[in-house]
């Protein structure tokens, strides 16, 4: 059987200060296998990609990415290489345009020929559909292009894990659930180890869902308060 | 991945081209405005107070020294960290705040390559072509004030021998002092910046303050620098 490409193994982990948000979360992720992990508000599914990218530190157990410690600065460029990132925010650089956000990494990790550059973009684009991409910046594009052309860079660069926080944040439910089935079988053509965080992951062919649990006690009050807040709007006084 | 201008992947060496034109390129107007200023104090300095003491012959040369070796890179540092020190700092913490700094780690691509790098290269190579312009600028500039204001003016062959006699009394030095505050002060007023920019909470509101926190520290880092190379001139 082919070794997992992620591995969490016993994780905690908590905000600083603050409540524990995972607790012995185990979850592994093989390649050519597309999993979502969900769950309720606040119950930590950007803190499992976070982890996975090495942007947190566990408070126990371990996170192995490709075999590797992504936490260790010295690990970062060569799973760099080998990763494609998709974060809910922040996933263009804003002061390139589309198109250099999406060969940014080709150039870095290979430094190709141009002519090789344009191919290999050009069939990330293609995976996902867009023809040509406007020669602006990612403020002057609409969401949905940018989130698209973040999801082409990751997958770009033949990755072998790709992590992306809600992928389909700015698209309607039919399109949504349209690139769902598209991400879990394009993992499954390219071999990629598929890690997204979703709230709402619709039942497509391939994907796992993981359902992560409610977060202890301190966020239950915070949604409750949430719920009490809105839930005074039906009993405001109404004129007659 | 070995460093070097022309070993840097292409999108680096963009990002070096464009820290050159904004920094360089697009402050010209900017510099070449406040060295005309500064040609016009000159001469009219030169004129006025000086022939008060008895030196107009000598003092628009001197004046002139004082302003190509000292005053030049002083003002183009000042005038480059408080637009492009504001601008860099700014920058630098949108990256942060927006979480796109943290992309460029996960992604692999070292942002120290990618963001510092071609930012201190932008600074040194614009603060250096900008000196040398600003002097240019004020040595041309005085000379055609002289031809406004005095009936008997020097001609340019003699004006310029007049500012090249009192720079060449020891060239060397001159040209070593002056890359020293020229090289180093670009160093010093991207590193202010970068280091504003880059050490602050990921939050909106850190931009507008290391902005700030970049330019006054990229001036007052002009200023000691300049007054401490001066100072270890005159003494060497």
């Amino acid at each position: 059987m082919v070794s997992p490409a992620i591995v969490f193994q016993g994780v905690d982990w908590a905000p600083t200060g603050q409540d524990a948000v995972l607790r012995g979360l185990a979850l592994e992720v093989r390649p050519g296998e597309a999993v979502a992990v969900t769950g309720p508000l606040g119950s930590g599914k950007t803190a499992v990609l976070r982890l996975a990218a090495g942007l947190d530190h566990p408070n126990a157990g371990s996170v192995r990415v490709l075999g590797l410690d992504p936490t260790q600065p010295r690990t970062r460029r060569a799973l760099g290489a080998r990763l494609g990132w998709v974060p809910r925010q922040g996933h263009l650089l804003s002061n390139l345009s589309l198109w250099d956000n999406l060969v940014l990494p080709l150039r870095w990790h290979r430094d190709p020929a141009q002519a090789e550059v344009e191919h290999l973009a050009q069939q990330a684009l293609k995976r996902f559909g867009i023809r040509s991409l406007p020669p602006v910046l990612p403020a002057r594009a609409p969401a949905a292009m940018c989130r698209l052309v973040a999801l082409a860079r990751a997958f770009a660069d033949e990755p072998a894990v790709v992590l992306c926080d809600e992928p389909t944040a700015e698209l309607d439910q039919g399109s949504a659930t349209e690139l769902w089935a598209h991400l879990a079988r394009l993992a499954a053509e390219m071999g990629v180890a598929l890690l997204a965080a979703a709230a709402h992951p619709p039942p497509v062919a391939g994907l796992r869902v993981v359902q992560l649990p409610a977060r202890a006690a301190a966020n239950t009050r915070r949604w409750s308060l949430t719920s009490a807040t809105t839930a005074t709007y039906d009993d405001l006084p109404r004129h007659p | 991945m070995s460093f070097g201008l022309l070993g840097m992947p292409s999108v680096t060496r963009m990002v070096v081209a464009r820290q050159i034109q904004f920094t360089g390129v697009q402050a010209l107007g900017l510099v070449l405005f406040v060295a005309l200023l500064t040609a016009g104090a000159v001469v009219v300095q030169g004129l006025s107070l000086l022939a008060l003491v008895g030196g107009d012959q000598e003092a628009g040369p001197l004046l002139l020294t004082a302003v190509l070796r000292d005053l030049a890179p002083l003002l183009v540092g000042v005038l480059v960290a408080t637009r492009s020190g504001t601008a860099i700092a700014a920058e630098l913490a949108y990256l942060r705040a927006t979480h796109e700094y943290e992309t460029l780690e996960v992604m692999g691509v070292d942002p120290f390559e990618h963001l510092i790098i071609p930012r201190v290269i932008g600074v040194v190579m614009a603060v250096s072509c900008l000196t040398v312009l600003f002097q240019a600028t004020v040595v041309g500039g005085s000379w055609l004030m002289l031809h406004c204001l005095r009936d008997q003016p020097p001609g340019l062959a003699e004006w310029l021998a007049l500012a090249g006699r009192s720079l060449a009394q020891s060239p060397g030095a001159l040209v070593a002092v002056l890359a020293l505050k020229c090289l180093v002060g670009g160093v010093l007023i991207a590193a202010a910046a970068i280091e504003a920019g880059r050490r602050v909470e990921p939050l909106p509101t850190s931009v507008p303050r290391a902005a700030a926190r970049g330019a006054v520290r990229g001036i007052v880092a002009t200023l000691v620098w300049n007054a401490l190379t001066s100072a270890g001139a005159l003494l060497w």
